[in-house]
């Protein structure tokens, strides 16, 4: 003990007062020369062999000792930036970089392709910068960045063109997704065709798979931080696209020149204009499209204080039959950020952001007429620092707490409503509430660590009644809560380690321990993502879950400037008080889900390879999953261990991009996995008057394997400074593959006194072309 | 309410699959083949007829449907007032009391059932019957199709615990269709309930009856998660075998309940 707080005391010293000969900070921002977007993840390397990374808002801090210093300022794909200064004091430089332009590279850009991934210590970490990817093929041409991380090795797609997606065996709610730090809680459109994140408004979208850094938390299986394109603060420009089933516009410009800048930036679809062309007349009076909207607008106050105000606001809208059954769904955000430099050297971040879902189902009838809603809404107050104390020591530190309002589907009915009467379901109060303390300690020259820890907190508040269950799931007691009252509460500390140790200036090993947990579950029985599925807070019964994950990885640059990476990563994550359903559970329209639930525990273990080239006329990458998850709850399979549904064995992409010529750049995908775990039936035998299936496993069967080849090319018609215009093909499902998107048994027609398995595709062959212009 | 809901997808999802190709195909898939299981179905009702019992076994799911009778079983119901009948196989694998007998309201009765030395026991309570006021058809205009959806009326006593099953019949054809209710949403309250079953075709002059049952709670469960499991396309939960109220490994219900009926004629 006595030992163990001379540690301590000796670490948080060399933390704070590490400070013998006299040092002096270089600090500033870092931005594009040509749009003033500030730059994230830019390497700042000094000659002494220290360095840091520009953050979130582009913002780089680094204390040296005094003296003569070169530094070198490299982001992939811009060019250089190399600075000798002699520092004899604090002082303040914000650098703009400028995109290489020459697309075939022989520019002196390339220098040197940043260690980063080899030396930073979290490993499980995938940046994806939209527009390095964007002319990737698509479902009818939509970027998606989304359906880009599914590409990713440990990242499966939760099916056929859908959005959704999986990490490292964990299920999709369990996937913090981040729009300028706002959670949006359904990220798809259309039933999850497509994601709610307009690509082109996308600036920087960041996967923590593995070991997530302690100022996330509150999902169990991921984060993917998105941050949005702040707007163009040199000059106003329009651009946009005229896609097969969708159009969009962004308008950005500056407010003051190279200081404050505002964007506009939308995209609708218009499948329904194309029903109006529908030989059915009946189709014709339905109506289905969604659009969405992101607004950002940031102004800096002074040399130290920058405010950001950003919005989405996205829907789809789904109407049938003159207007007689009607779904409408969506996400609102809305985040107030506020940038402030303390120092040179400690930065802060002070963000208030509301977001909200909801979906609502109007129908209509006779004298009927009635609505069905439900929504969740969040009140989020957050602060984070971000301390560059000196060159070995980053620390990052902070709080959060956000109140959730969370409203289960209610009935609003009309007086003249005589089938249907009011139905207010309770609503669910809770408070999360988070601290977190963060340090990277470049303990040698090839020892680094990020090690911290996250204490989450979710308190569950009345107004309410609450429950207790028997084991048949009958209520035994219940107990009423006032306003405010608390049910329940949650504590959990979330150690958090990420290592790396550098072998050679190539490759490293790097090691990673996360705990972490979540409050909130979305219950959802079926197999298809809904508009509908029910987010519901933890309470008495449903328990905080936890995942503990620990991975281990090694890591090498090789080839010429490093142009390649490779990586290998295996993992070991196990699950606590997971969420089942009874047999038949009845979720939608329930006012008492908890009734039906079950609670076990999970585990998935796996290998991902990954080898990639990022800079050349050739890049893209290959990745291998070779992986394992299941789910082990009382009550299904006997108790005994079994595949979850997202259980995948094997699981490969190819992703290349080739620049063909000035103008012409093609790219292919092609993807090949295991087929889902799914129950088919064992058996069958007649109740009721109907043949019945007899299933003897959960999920000991597989779905057919999946594979599909998509194909891309863009076509560069003008590019001037006034004028850029492109033409993007794509050919989704190339070689047409009729991929099961279902598999359904039923009594045969053609051969009655039989019954048959019928396979359903959803999409074969799909080319589509968009034109895209900017100006 | 549960049930309009749970159809609300089956119109979502055409909709969606009207810019995908959604194309269906027959194929062959190795299944495991389980063992052979007993399939027990035993009624006992308030109208005055013999308690029925169906004893089958189930097959492999390439095999014909052609569900084997499972005869020489030894078929017994006893109720808690003392009463005791031993069942006699009428015909293969259907096993019946010799005469009539009308389940009493609130009775319990037990089925044990001996198939070749293991045997099966269920028990079941026969509710209160709850008046059916009347029979209504409405024309819902889902997918910009008329629906004819046949909504029972009828008055949810108060205090939880009454459950309800609804069989629809076409032409003395019954259908399909599982419908099942309770009253923790309208507990007490005037109901209306909604039948729909949108891939129910009618013409005029169609008879339709529709049969309601007060069905305790196992039934009711058996029955949501027989539903549930079966059903299939997006909406539809893992599949699984219901739950049911025997002791010893079967499949099937044993359900006292009552009877009512209500027939239209449709115009």
């Amino acid at each position: 003990m006595k030992n163990a707080l001379a540690f301590l005391f000796l670490y948080w010293t060399s933390i704070v007062c590490a400070q013998n000969a006299a040092k002096f900070t270089l600090s500033g921002t870092v931005t594009d020369g040509v749009t003033g977007e500030t730059l994230i993840g830019v390497t700042v390397h000094a000659t002494n062999g220290d360095g840091v990374i520009s953050n979130e808002y582009g913002f780089y801090s680094l204390t040296l000792p005094g003296g003569q210093h070169t530094f070198r300022f490299t982001y992939l794909g811009y060019v250089n930036a190399t600075y000798n200064i002699t520092l004899n004091q604090n002082q303040k430089l914000d650098i703009a970089l400028f995109e290489n332009t020459t697309t075939l590279g022989e520019v002196e850009i390339s220098a040197h392709k940043s260690d980063e991934f080899v030396s930073q210590p979290v490993m499980g970490v995938e940046k994806i910068n939209m527009a390095e990817w964007k002319s990737l093929p698509m479902l009818m041409g939509e970027r998606d960045v989304l359906k880009t991380i599914q590409l990713l090795p440990g990242v499966k797609s939760a099916g056929e063109g859908n959005s959704g997606f999986y990490v490292r065996g964990g299920a999709s709610d369990q996937n913090l997704i981040l729009l300028d730090e706002a959670p949006v809680y359904n990220a798809s459109h259309l039933l999850g065709f497509f994601s709610t994140f307009n690509a082109d408004a996308v600036k920087d979208a960041t996967l923590y798979k593995g070991s997530m850094p302690p100022q996330y938390g509150g999902r169990v299986s991921s984060v993917l931080d998105i941050k949005m394109n702040d707007g163009n603060n040199q000059a106003y420009n329009v651009s946009g696209g005229i896609g097969v089933i969708s159009s969009k516009l962004n308008v950005e410009g500056p407010l003051q020149k190279g200081k404050s800048s505002f964007l506009i930036t939308g995209r609708r679809t218009y499948l329904d204009l194309l029903l109006l062309a529908s030989p059915k007349p009946e189709n014709q009076s339905n109506t289905l499209y969604f659009y969405d909207l992101n607004a950002k607008l940031n102004y800096q106050i002074d040399s130290r204080n920058r405010l950001f105000l950003s919005g989405y606001f996205g829907r789809d809208v789904l109407k049938f039959g003159n207007n007689t059954f009607g779904v409408d769904w969506g996400n609102t955000t809305a985040t107030m950020r506020w940038n402030h430099l303390f120092s040179d050297r400690l930065f802060s971040n002070t963000s208030l952001i509301y977001s909200n879902y909801d979906n609502r189902i109007a129908i209509k009838f006779g004298a009927n007429d009635f609505l069905i809603s439900s929504r969740i809404k969040d009140l989020n107050f957050k602060q984070d620092f971000q301390w560059f104390r000196h060159a070995n020591h980053t620390v990052k530190f902070g709080f959060q707490i956000i109140h959730h309002t969370i409203t289960p589907s209610s009935v609003d009915a009309s007086e003249s409503s005589d089938l249907v009467g009011d139905n207010e379901a309770q609503k669910r109060f809770g408070l999360e509430s988070a601290a977190f303390f963060s340090n990277e300690w470049k303990i040698s020259r090839n020892l680094k660590i990020l090690h911290g820890i996250r204490l989450s907190d979710f308190a569950v508040l009345g107004a309410g009644d609450f429950y207790t269950y028997d084991t048949e799931g009958q209520i035994t007691s219940t107990t009423r809560y006032g306003k405010g009252a608390l049910v329940k509460q949650y504590l959990i500390p979330e150690p958090r380690l990420a290592a790396s140790y550098q072998l050679t200036k190539q490759s490293s090993f790097k090691l990673g321990y996360a705990r972490s947990s979540q409050f909130l579950h979305l219950l959802s029985n079926s197999t298809a993502s809904n508009p509908t599925d029910l987010w519901m807070p933890s309470t008495n019964n449903v328990k905080a879950e936890i995942a503990d994950q620990v991975s281990l990885g090694w890591f090498r640059n090789f080839g010429n400037e490093f142009s390649f990476e490779f990586s290998m990563e295996t993992y070991y994550k196990s699950m606590q008080n997971q969420i089942d359903y009874r047999n038949g559970a009845e979720i939608q329209g329930s006012a008492n889900p908890e009734a039906d639930l079950l609670y076990g525990s999970g585990r998935s273990y796996g290998l991902e390879l990954l080898l990639k080239k990022k800079v050349g006329k050739l890049k893209g990458w290959i990745g291998y999953t070779l992986a394992r998850t299941e789910r082990k709850i009382p009550g299904i399979n006997n108790g005994h261990y079994y595949p979850a549904k997202q259980d995948r064995t094997h699981d490969l992409s190819v992703v290349a991009i080739y620049q063909l010529s000035s103008r012409w750049q093609l790219s292919g995908t092609w993807i090949y996995y295991t087929g889902n775990a799914v129950t088919f039936p064992g058996g069958k035998y007649e109740v009721n008057g109907a043949t019945t299936y007899y299933y003897s496993e959960r999920n000991g069967h597989r779905m057919p394997n999946y594979h599909r080849l998509d194909l891309g090319a863009t076509y560069q018609v003008q590019k001037s400074k006034r004028f850029e215009s492109e033409w993007a093909f794509s050919i989704f499902n190339a070689y047409n593959r009729m991929n099961a998107y279902s598999i359904e048994f039923r009594d045969s027609e053609a051969n009655p006194g039989t019954t048959e398995a019928v396979k359903t595709a959803l999409f074969g062959i799909i080319p589509s072309a968009s034109w895209n212009f900017k100006f | 309410m549960k049930l309009l809901s749970q159809y609300i997808f089956f119109y979502i999802a055409p909709a969606l699959l009207l810019f995908s190709c959604n194309k269906e195909e027959v194929i062959h898939l190795d299944l495991s083949n389980a063992p052979a299981q007993y399939v027990i179905e035993g009624c006992i009702t308030d109208e005055a007829k013999p308690y029925s019992v169906r004893i089958t076994q189930s097959v492999n799911f390439d095999q014909l449907n052609d569900f084997p009778a499972v005869r020489g079983a030894l078929v017994v119901i006893s109720d808690n007032a003392g009463q005791m009948d031993t069942l006699v196989e009428k015909s293969p694998g259907w096993y019946e009391t010799p005469e009539a007998k009308s389940g009493v309201y609130g009775r319990t009765y037990t089925l044990q059932v001996w198939i070749n030395g293991n045997l099966f026991t269920a028990k079941s309570t026969m509710p209160h019957v709850v008046p059916f006021d009347v029979l209504r058809v409405i024309n819902l205009p889902f997918g910009g199709e008329n629906t004819l959806v046949l909504s029972p009326l009828f008055k949810d006593p108060a205090g939880l615990g009454n459950n309800y099953q609804f069989v629809q019949s076409n032409n003395g054809k019954r259908q399909p269709y599982i419908f099942v209710m309770d009253d923790r949403n309208n507990d007490g309250s005037q109901v209306s309930n909604l039948l729909i079953a949108p891939d129910l075709k009618t013409n005029p002059g169609d008879t339709i009856t529709v049969e309601m049952r007060n069905i305790d709670r196992a039934t009711y469960k058996y029955f949501v998660a027989l539903d549930a499991s079966n059903g299939n396309g997006p909406n539809a939960s893992v599949p699984a075998n219901p739950n049911n109220n025997f002791e010893g490994a079967c499949l099937g219900y044993f359900s006292a309940h009552t009877v009512q009926r209500r027939t239209l004629i449709v115009e």
